[in-house]
């Protein structure tokens, strides 16, 4: 089947079997920054915007997303560097696997939520497992990113 | 769940005659838990596009659209005013946005997963559940039907009762599912209280709500009593997650708990 998609602004065509998984799609089209985890939505690492809002794509059909607007990390690269200095600066990742899904994350709930509080933000993030940091560097970070945008 | 084929009706007739047309074709509801569904799909029905992602309000009611996802329902606030805004409570407790990003309450409600935080707030609120053919069933009826005839959900009705609410989860994680959920409503006549992840599907505790309802005074006494109730009336089952016996003890607590908190102003 032939699916349109209009990843990072730019819109690819695509053709897929009517039962692959976006993720797939993505990396077998060289999108290697999203990654595969537990490819059963538990940990997060597969995270990529679907118009705008972050969803696994481990389990979402890439045929129910045609004509659809996808962003993986390399559509917000300036925001992500940005992010990226204050997890260097709070030691808030050390292998780097869930960064490029943390920082779509952090990204999509920096549009959706207003001011949010600590509470907010780790109830927004409770999809995204990081097995390094043990997440309070991260908290640290994210919050250093989003004063510093204020 | 292997994917044949994958179909965008132009209408619900649409939808349905295809549905009808082979025993090996479903509907699609988020699509959540698709992958680790057993089995085959010849093809898979999307309800996009007509008009179920909705949550609107009636005079006497909210409808919600089956294709309305988790994160919508957690949002809105219609749902946030809905009976104390049980739904929301139970919607925001289900794993991650992302997933909820995906997952619809029409999903949640056809699958029947007996783990679901969804279905114990929607049988407590007494929600009625509008299909294609069939027409108007309560929640409750539609949970005891064995094998439903395939149908497509498309509404989910609750009634705008003024009430107090509350729902608890106990899992091992905040990822993970429950090992029980629990969710009451009280409205001046009324209370109604829901069991789910026993780990059978949810039910309601209707001899404690009998007992309750017939009380004249709700006083601690009372609540002890009716929490008996519950763990006499309900079976309650082993899992990876748990023992019967822990599962048993935790709904005595979290009924009290959650009787008290809804006949106060807490909830």
């Amino acid at each position: 089947m032939k699916v349109n998609l209009l990843i990072n602004n730019e819109w690819r065509a695509f053709h897929v079997e009517a039962g692959e998984y976006l993720a797939d799609t993505l990396r077998r089209n060289d999108f290697l920054s999203v990654r595969r985890g537990c490819d059963t939505t538990s940990c997060g690492v597969c995270t990529v915007l679907l118009d705008g809002k972050p969803v696994p794509s481990c389990s979402i059909l890439t045929v129910a997303v045609d004509n659809h607007e996808v962003t993986t990390i390399e559509g917000i690269q300036k925001e992500a560097d940005k992010l990226s200095d204050h997890f260097g600066r709070e030691g808030a990742d050390q292998c780097g696997f869930c960064n490029p899904a943390l920082a779509l994350t952090v990204y999509a709930m920096k549009k959706e939520l207003k001011n949010p509080s600590d509470q907010e933000i780790r109830e927004y993030l409770v999809g995204n497992l990081c097995r390094c940091t043990g997440y309070i560097g991260q908290e640290k970070a994210i919050r250093s990113y989003l004063e510093d945008l204020s | 769940m292997k994917v044949l084929d994958y179909y965008r009706p132009t209408s619900l007739a649409d939808a349905y005659e295809t549905l009808m047309r082979n025993p090996q074709n479903q509907i699609m509801g988020g699509g959540a838990w698709l992958k680790l569904s057993p089995g085959e799909i010849t093809t898979l029905i999307t309800l996009d596009g007509l008009g179920l992602e909705a949550i609107a309000e009636q005079p006497e009611a909210v409808l919600i659209g089956a294709k309305a996802t988790l994160r919508a329902i957690e949002t809105s606030p219609l749902i946030a005013q809905l009976q104390g805004g049980l739904l929301r409570d139970a919607a925001r407790h289900v794993m991650g946005v992302s997933l909820r990003n995906i997952a619809t309450i029409g999903g949640s409600i056809v699958g029947r997963f007996s783990f679901s935080d969804i279905l114990t707030a929607l049988l407590a609120m007494n929600a009625q559940l509008v299909f294609h053919a069939r027409g108007e069933i309560a929640l409750a009826d539609y949970l005891l039907l064995h094998r439903p005839e395939k149908d497509i959900l498309l509404w989910i009705k609750i009634e705008k009762d003024n009430a107090h609410s509350a729902f608890r989860k106990v899992a091992r994680t905040r990822l993970d599912f429950a090992i029980l959920n629990l969710a009451i409503v009280k409205t001046r006549a009324t209370t109604t209280i829901a069991l789910g992840s026993r780990p059978q599907g949810p039910v309601l505790a209707k001899r404690a709500m009998a007992y309750l309802n017939e009380s004249a005074n709700l006083t601690e006494k009372v609540f002890e009593q009716a929490a008996r109730l519950v763990t006499e009336e309900l079976a309650f089952g082993d899992n990876l997650k748990a023992g019967k016996e822990y599962r048993r003890h935790l709904a005595y607590v979290l009924s009290k708990r959650l009787l008290k908190a809804v006949n106060s102003d807490e909830s």
